[in-house]
This record gives structure tokens, C-alpha cells and sequence, in this order.
């Protein structure tokens, strides 16, 4: 379906991204670099080469803003390499700003927006001033009038600054023609001069007192030094004089090639350099000096004086080297990846389907060793699946570095902003998880390190008090376990205080007075992730931790993993998050309901208990169980969906089993059954009242009272976050991986599934939704504070 | 397996496929537009062949609780999840026993998600010139005229252009029939509502 620009175009967006995130990467290392107080010009000269190869990309395809923004990076780092402008923090966020705005910009193209970014007009009116201020810096330290500087015209200033930039040296000729024979003197001049260096300009000095003569100031770049420039102008009367540079002044160059001849013009060095010893990396075709063709090119393969002959081969031959990409990778659309999944999927129906036929065979009185034939290709078969199914999984998995490097930069602007100093240690990047995970994760995790920063970290004179560290500690931590990835961020703060959320907790109604004495640490903990108790205001009067919590728990229970937090005063907070390693794949309970299948996520599953009808209660007007001297609120799946409530309830027609013939044989303007009866019973929930008190009364647990029925049905506890619900259904089918499929847009407004999934048997059992379904039971109570104040993303 | 119905009738258009007497009909008629007809609550309706992907029989079909009543449910079409639409609730129509001349057929109208249409039964394709089609339905009136994109009176005589591809037809059960009016309807209004 896809056309090639459109494919081009996606191209564009991979490789843009690709490229910004590796620019994120090399800012953090200036960053770095610049705190050590040495930079490496390397690195700005990575960074410059990073915008320059976005700005070409975005010319290409027509994203005129993200142009213009690359275009005005550009002079600035061009500025940062000549040495014009320094490496300092305030360039630093503005860079940092950029590679943000740039994520922004390519969110924005992506989806074909095309509004004003006030954002990025104060970023390049900023860039303006940042580029403008630094002019004076010096140019490589060479001392220039600034009275020759003005009068050059663009292409000029060019050459002079690329001149610098090649690390050439500046001389200053003096020359003066006969007016009648300027043009032949000037044309000679020319021509012995081109060989040793690069003409930039020519001006007519000041102190001409002869009315037939001129005298020329001419202002030369060049590698040669000053005495062979004087043997070779000698005759033309040519006066060669060096400009002199300020001592010490930071190395202009974009490689070490360049700063060496700034080294090297205080020591004249023979004439004409020779190859250095060495380095076999320099291009070794070198033309004798003299008839060296003076191009663009050509100062960069140029053996210059080398001090440091082991260096960093000029990036220029570098290129010319080899075209090849270093990367032995291939980007792939997960989408790509979603089809070939899907195949998987098909194909372990046909497996299914093989085993069932082999069982058949077996009863059959069939050739024995066509039987036996057939089972091996059916084995050989089963494991080319499972391996294929694994390896379009670890396809998909990238490492979480990508999402870290992001928390990196997140954590330094915050830190910035809070004014606090702040240590990020990060340890298992490398650790792969599921991309889409990777993405989804990615919000939640940075709400984490702006709280642990925010509200975790105390101020420095606090922190001094207490005699820890002044700089404040934030580790993130990443690592497998089974099936899983657990990610912590930890910070060496002050902690949560439990006392006064506990206090919140009771004051909002969420925790009974009576309950909260018998409250362990670890539940007043949990506090923080109930909704009510992350408004704004909040925020100022407990510990602050709140922000959001309730949101990113949600976030992440939506990716099937869970959160725990971990607080000790004094000492520091850590919250671990344990995730699943895919989700492509999901173990599943399949459970029956009135005859249709249903899959509940085994990630949201504690236990499932047979239902004693005879325990069921009902408090407030909500039906409950106790279980294991809890209450267990109970929701059944039969009525919440509008299905018959008896087993085996559905005909089959031409449809086949699965199909339930009943709204079809309506008559016509009858409302369905199944919307209005589920909407109905909505009501009937959302009536109680919430939240519900623990009974006092004990009544015998569900699992401990089962009589022997004739039809019993089956409780599955699912369990979010710190709410459990008790979900009815009338049989348990069994455990089974999954693949789960979206369902489509015009299914987008039905809530309480997850998507669906094919089944060995090819039914299409719905996955069950398992937080949105416990948000649902336990809503009505809640939605007013969550409306209030969670809009944390 | 349902036949790419979409594409082999639409080579069939090409004038190189196209006999010289049936070239000039054409000349005279002016552009001739491809529609499959299909009965819905007793009425025959038709809709752009070029639109319309496929034709299935009917699969088992999942129905999803809680969905809008027009969704009869999902299916799996190779693998990949496709919700059906049943068209007579879509278009209030009344509705009748499922038989066994039903069908769903495969589309993507605006591009963004192929869905499935349950029609009674499949009858024919039509080429229908443009002066074969009257496009003022507004005086139908109502909810209704927003879903039609016209109405066609096909000559009684016209010959099924279909022979030639009869089988692919055929194998999903189409049934060749002269309907003294279609109405042609506008799938992205119908769907989009």
C-alpha cells in the first residue's frame, strides 16, 4: 500500500531520528567534557557534522522549520569550532534545546502539523544572539584588524575561515605595483603565490605616497612557512609578514590535524614538509610541493607538520575512504514486524491443526510409517515456529540505552532548573526490552526522575546539614530477570513521609481512621499511587512525591508490568519497576463466559477460586466476596457484557458456533440487546457507593466453602495495582501465549478489551482489558478527583 | 477462498478486453462505471466494485460486547482482525433470517481500516454509465439521501458484461438478476456515520 515517497518519507523520519538521539548522545559527552573543563574538538566537530547532515535531510524533503533551525545551529557550532564562541553552559542548553525541539519538530512533521512553535522562534533568536555575542572571541587566535575584517565581503570572510579552520597560517603581504603594469604584476603574484596557499584578499594600504605606484596589502592563508614564501616572492619585491596570534588561545581547529601548524609557527619548520614518518593513514599519493593543486580539498591531504602523527585521520579522507555504512543494521518498521507475527500466529494454527490430524491418524488404522513420517515433519515444524516466533521477538527488542540517554538529558535540564546538583549513575543500558515498551515506558520513567529530583533530593544546604553529599544521587538501574525487566530509579534524598501521607490519606477519605493504625509501612507507601492523593496541592503539603503517580502506575500496568516503591526518611526512595520483556506475546488465562472466550492478561491474574454463590454479599449494593479475610468486590463478566447468563446459550446457524444469532433475529427497530443491557447494569455498579469497608463479619472463605454443585463458576481475582476485583466466569479454558491484535478504530469507543487474539482452535477470544476494567468497577467514587488534578502528562 | 473480485473486474474495463460493438455502446453512453449489486432487506443496492476487496462467505464471527449495535462482531481474514458491519442495521433496514446466501464483503473505503459488510446476498456486477444513474437522491429526503450516491435504472436488455469472468463470480455465489432499481450507495458517508 505504501508508495515510494512515502516510504522515502519514513526513511527520512528513522534516519532523522537516528540521527538526533546520536546527536543527544555527543552533547551529553560535551557536557562532560566541558565540566572536566577539555574539549575534545572531535566531539564538536561529531555534533556539527550531526546538524549539518539533518539540515540536508531536512532541505530534501521540505521540513522548512527544522531547515532553519539547523541552518542557525550550524553558524553556532561553526562559531564553536573556530573558537569563536566557547563551550559554556548557556551554549550547551541552547543545544540541548535544540536536539529537544528537534524530537518536537519531526513529531509535528510526522503528523503533518504544521502550527507555530513560539518555542522554536525564541530558540532561533536566541541561537541569533548566542552566535552574534561570541564574534570578538578571536578568530583561532590570530589577531586581526578589525578594520580588514569589516571590509571583507562574505566569500572572503569565507576563505579566511576556512583558512583557519585547515589550521593554515595568516600572512600579511606588502607589495607594491607600477599602476600602468598592476594587472600583470597582480596576475604573476597570483600565480607564484597559489601554489604555497590561498589568496584571501587584497586591499590598498593607506600609506601609497607615490602618485604611479600602489602599495597592496594582501592577506594570504597558507601552510608553508614564513621564510618560504619569502624565497619564493623574493623577486616579485613581495614583503611577507606573519600575522601574529594571541598566545594560548583555545585550538580553533575542527581536527587535531589542524591545531598542529598553530603549534608549529613559532618553530619554522623545513621546507617543504615531508610525508610525515608514520602515519599510514594519510593518503599516500602526495604531488611534490609546488605543483600541489590548491582546491577545496586539497589543505586536508596535505601532509602538514605533524606533532601528533598518530591522530585522528581528518574526517575529509576519512569519507573518501569508504562509503560503507559501519553499522552492520537494518532499520525495521515494527509494522513489518506486526505481519510477519501475524504469520507466526497463522502458523502455529496450522500446527495445532497438524497435531489434531496426527491424533486422528492415530486412530485411524493409517500406514504406520506414513504416521510416523508425518509426526516427525509435524516435530520439525512445531520447532522452525518456535524459533521463528522467537526470533522475530528479539528483532523487536532494543535497549533500553535509547531511553535512558533521553532520562540523561531530562535529568540535567531538571536539575538545572531546580538548581540542584544532581548525580545520575546509570547502570544496565544495555538491557533489551520490547520497543514498543521501550516507547510507552519512556513518559512514566520521566516523571520518576523529575520527581526523584523535584521532591527527593533535598536542597544542598539540607543535604549539608545532615552531612550527606552535596551532589544528590540518582541511580537508574536496569536488568532481566526470567521473563522480565526490572528498571529502578533511585535517589539518595530525603524520603517519603509516611506520616503525612497517611495524614492526607485519612483527611481525603481513602484510609479509615481505624485502618490506617493497623496500616503497615508498605501499604502507607502504596498511598502515593492512589489518584486522589496526587492532586498539585498535595504535592506542597506531603512529601511531594505525588505527582502523577497514580498515572504512571496506570501507564505502566497498561504495559502489564507493576511498580513497587521502597522508602526509607533520611535515606532515600526507590521505585522498581518490573515490566514483561514483550508484548507481542502475552500468557493468558482463557476463560468461558456464556459460551465465548475470553483472554485475562496472566500479568493482572493472582488466583482464580471457585464462586460459592451462597457467600456472595452484598455491601452498599455491590456484591462481594471475602477471600483470604478481605473483601473482594465481584464483577460479572455475563451481565457486564450483556451476554446470557446460562452456559451454552448460543445457537449455531450459518455463522457457525461462535456467532450469537440472537441479535440478528430481532425485529428491526428493537435496541440490541447486548448495549443496553450492559449499559443497564453499569448503572446498577456505579450506583454503590464507594469505597467499601472490610466486613466485620467473617465469612468462610470462597475456596474453603465449596459445596459440590452442578454448575459452578469461577472467581478470577485480577489484580491492579493495590484494587483487586473479583471477575465471574463460568469456566476456566487454561493457560495460553497469545498473540494480541489491536482491534480496529471502529472498535476504539468499546471499552474493557485489550484487543483479541486468535486461538489454536481459530477463535477469536477478546483480551480482556484487566486495569481499564478494575477503573471501570471502581470509578464512580474516584472520577471526580481524577479529572481533578492528574493530567501529570 | 474469496477471489480478488476488485481487480479482475476492473481489467475487464480496459478496451483492449473490450469487444468493438461494446467500445462504441460505450461511446454513446459515456464513462461506464463498475458496481456490484447486492440485496439488503429485500432492496438491491450496489456499491463500487473498485472499493470493495473481496467477498467471504461467512466465517465464525466473535461478537463484541458492549460494541455499537450495527458491529456484529470480528473475524479473522488471514490472520489480521476485521470487524464486521451488518449494513441493514447501519442503514436501519429491517432484518431478516441469516441465510446461507449471505455474505461479508471486504473494504476499505477511507483507507484507514478494512472492515467487513454483511449483505444478504450478492447478486451481480453492473456497468453503469454515468446517464444510466440518476444522482438526485435528495429527493428521497430524509437521513437516507446522505447514503445514496444515486440511483440506477439498468436497461432490461443490457447483457451481463460478466461472462467471461463468471467463475470467479460464481465460486461466491452470485446470482445474476435485472433489478429495476438500484440505489448506489456512498460507503464512506455510510461507514463514516
Amino acid at each position: 500500500m505504501t508508495s515510494e515517497s512515502e516510504r522515502a518519507r519514513e526513511e527520512f523520519f528513522s534516519e532523522a531520528q537516528e540521527i538526533v538521539e546520536g546527536l543527544g548522545r555527543d552533547l551529553l559527552a560535551l557536557d562532560e567534557a566541558q565540566k572536566a573543563g577539555h574539549v575534545d574538538p572531535d566531539l564538536i566537530n561529531d555534533v556539527f557534522r550531526a546538524v549539518h547532515t539533518l539540515k540536508g535531510l531536512a532541505g530534501l524533503f521540505g521540513a522548512t522549520r527544522m531547515s532553519s533551525l539547523s541552518h542557525k545551529l550550524e553558524e553556532l557550532l561553526d562559531d564553536l569550532r573556530l573558537g569563536k564562541v566557547d563551550v559554556t553552559a548557556p551554549v550547551l542548553d541552547l543545544l540541548f534545546l535544540s536536539v529537544q525541539l528537534y524530537g518536537k519538530l519531526l513529531q509535528a512533521e510526522k503528523e503533518g502539523r504544521d502550527q507555530p512553535m513560539p518555542e522554536l522562534e525564541k530558540l532561533l533568536t536566541q541561537l541569533d544572539r548566542g552566535a552574534g555575542a561570541g564574534g570578538t572571541a578571536g578568530n583561532g587566535g590570530h589577531i586581526i584588524d578589525p578594520n580588514l575584517l569589516a571590509v571583507l565581503t562574505e566569500f572572503e570572510e569565507h576563505k579566511l575561515k576556512t583558512n583557519i579552520a585547515q589550521g593554515n597560517t595568516l600572512y600579511r603581504l606588502k607589495v607594491r605595483f607600477q599602476l600602468a603594469t598592476i594587472d600583470q604584476g597582480l596576475d604573476e603574484l597570483k600565480a607564484t603565490a597559489k601554489p604555497h596557499g590561498d589568496i584571501i584578499t587584497y586591499l590598498p594600504a593607506s600609506d601609497g605616497d607615490d602618485i604611479d605606484s600602489i602599495t597592496l596589502e594582501i592577506l594570504m592563508g597558507s601552510r608553508a612557512s614564513a621564510a618560504t614564501l619569502r624565497n619564493a616572492l623574493h623577486h616579485l619585491g613581495v614583503e611577507v609578514e606573519e600575522l601574529p596570534r594571541q598566545g594560548g588561545g583555545p585550538a580553533p581547529a575542527p581536527a587535531p590535524a589542524v591545531s598542529t601548524p598553530v603549534q608549529a609557527h613559532h618553530i619554522p619548520t623545513p621546507t617543504p614538509s615531508p610525508p610525515p614518518v608514520a602515519p599510514s593513514h594519510v593518503p599516500s599519493a602526495m604531488p611534490p610541493l609546488g605543483h600541489m593543486p590548491l582546491d577545496m580539498t586539497a589543505p586536508h591531504a596535505f601532509p602538514a607538520p605533524r606533532l601528533d602523527a598518530g591522530a585522528s585521520i581528518p574526517p575529509k579522507a576519512q569519507e573518501l575512504g569508504t562509503i560503507k555504512s559501519v553499522a552492520q543494521t537494518v532499520r525495521v518498521d515494527i509494522q513489518k514486524l506486526d505481519v510477519l507475527m501475524n504469520i507466526v500466529g497463522e502458523l502455529s494454527i496450522v500446527r495445532t491443526e497438524l497435531e489434531r490430524l496426527l491424533e486422528k491418524m492415530r486412530d485411524a488404522h493409517t500406514n504406520r510409517e506414513l504416521r510416523i513420517n508425518l509426526h516427525r515433519l509435524q516435530r520439525d515444524f512445531e520447532r522452525n515456529v518456535i524459533s521463528l516466533r522467537r526470533g522475530i521477538l528479539e528483532v523487536r527488542m532494543v535497549p533500553l540505552g535509547q531511553v535512558f540517554d533521553k532520562l540523561a538529558r531530562v535529568a540535567r535540564q531538571i536539575s538545572r532548573e531546580a538548581g540542584k546538583q544532581v548525580n545520575l549513575v546509570i547502570t544496565g543500558a544495555e538491557t533489551e526490552v520490547d520497543k514498543l515498551i521501550v516507547e510507552e515506558l519512556s513518559d512514566p520513567l520521566m516523571h520518576m526522575m523529575r520527581n526523584a529530583i523535584d521532591h527527593g533530593i533535598e536542597e544542598r544546604e539540607m543535604r549539608e546539614a545532615v552531612s550527606k553529599p552535596a551532589v544528590g544521587t540518582i541511580a537508574l538501574n536496569a536488568f532481566q530477570k526470567g521473563n522480565h525487566v526490572v528498571i529502578e530509579i533511585e535517589d539518595d534524598g530525603k524520603g517519603i513521609d509516611t506520616e503525612r501521607l497517611l495524614e492526607k490519606g485519612i483527611r481525603m477519605g481513602v484510609v479509615q481512621a481505624d485502618e490506617a493504625r493497623t496500616m503497615s509501612r508498605r501499604e502507607v507507601l502504596n498511598l502515593i499511587f492512589v489518584p486522589g492523593l496526587s492532586t498539585k496541592s498535595a504535592v506542597s503539603e506531603i512529601s511531594g512525591r505525588g505527582v502523577g503517580m497514580d498515572v504512571v502506575k496506570t501507564n505502566i500496568s497498561k504495559l502489564g508490568g507493576v511498580i513497587d516503591v521502597q522508602s526509607e526518611p533520611g535515606i532515600g526512595t526507590k521505585f522498581t519497576v518490573t515490566l514483561p520483556i514483550t508484548l507481542a506475546i502475552i500468557s493468558a488465562l482463557i476463560v468461558k463466559v456464556s459460551d465465548q472466550q475470553f483472554a485475562i492478561p496472566l500479568a493482572n491474574v493472582q488466583e482464580a477460586v471457585w464462586l460459592d454463590a451462597e457467600a456472595v454479599r452484598v455491601i452498599d449494593g455491590r456484591e462481594a466476596v471475602t477471600l483470604r479475610g478481605s473483601t473482594l468486590q465481584l464483577c460479572y463478566l455475563a451481565r457486564l457484557f450483556g451476554l446470557s447468563d446460562t452456559p451454552d446459550a448460543g445457537g449455531t446457524g450459518p455463522f457457525g458456533s461462535g456467532f450469537d444469532m440472537s441479535p440478528m433475529s430481532q425485529a428491526p427497530g428493537v435496541p440490541p440487546r447486548g448495549s443496553l443491557r450492559s449499559e443497564s447494569i453499569r448503572q446498577d455498579y456505579a450506583a454503590a457507593a464507594f469505597p467499601y469497608r472490610p466486613a466485620s463479619s467473617s465469612s468462610p472463605s470462597a475456596r474453603t466453602a465449596l459445596a459440590p454443585r452442578q454448575k459452578r463458576r469461577f472467581i478470577v481475582v485480577t489484580a491492579v495495582g493495590t484494587r483487586r476485583l473479583g471477575l465471574v466466569v463460568d469456566s476456566l479454558v487454561g493457560e495460553q501465549d497469545v498473540v494480541i491484535k489491536g482491534l480496529g478504530p471502529s472498535l476504539k469507543n468499546v471499552a474493557g478489551f485489550a484487543g483479541a487474539t486468535q486461538l489454536a482452535d481459530q477463535r477469536i477470544a477478546l483480551v480482556l482489558d484487566a486495569p481499564a476494567l478494575v477503573e471501570e468497577m471502581f470509578a464512580h467514587a474516584d472520577r471526580a478527583r481524577m479529572h481533578g488534578g492528574t493530567h501529570g502528562f | 477462498m474469496a477471489s480478488n473480485l476488485a481487480r479482475r473486474t476492473t481489467s475487464a474495463v480496459l478496451p483492449a478486453a473490450a469487444g468493438t460493438k461494446r467500445k462504441k455502446a460505450q461511446r454513446d453512453r459515456g464513462p461506464i462505471t463498475e458496481y456490484l449489486a447486492f440485496r439488503l432487506a429485500g432492496d438491491v443496492y450496489a456499491a463500487p466494485v473498485s472499493i470493495i476487496r473481496e467477498i467471504l462467505k461467512l466465517h465464525p464471527l466473535t461478537p463484541v460486547p458492549r460494541a455499537p449495535a450495527s458491529i456484529m462482531g470480528i473475524i479473522s481474514v488471514r490472520g489480521q482482525l476485521v470487524t464486521v458491519i451488518d449494513l441493514r442495521r447501519r442503514l436501519r433496514l429491517s432484518e431478516g433470517p441469516v441465510t446461507s446466501k449471505a455474505r461479508i464483503l471486504l473494504v476499505d473505503p477511507m483507507g484507514v481500516e478494512l472492515l467487513g459488510l454483511y449483505v444478504d446476498e450478492v447478486l451481480q456486477v453492473y456497468r453503469l454509465a454515468d446517464s444510466e444513474i440518476e444522482h438526485t437522491a435528495t429527493a428521497l429526503g430524509g437521513e437516507v439521501a446522505s447514503y445514496i450516491a444515486g440511483i440506477a435504472r439498468p436497461a432490461q436488455a443490457q447483457a451481463s458484461p460478466q461472462e467471461g469472468k463468471g467463475v470467479a463470480l460464481k465460486s461466491v455465489g452470485v446470482v445474476r438478476q435485472n433489478a429495476s432499481v438500484i440505489i448506489l450507495l456512498d460507503l464512506k458517508v455510510v461507514l463514516s456515520s
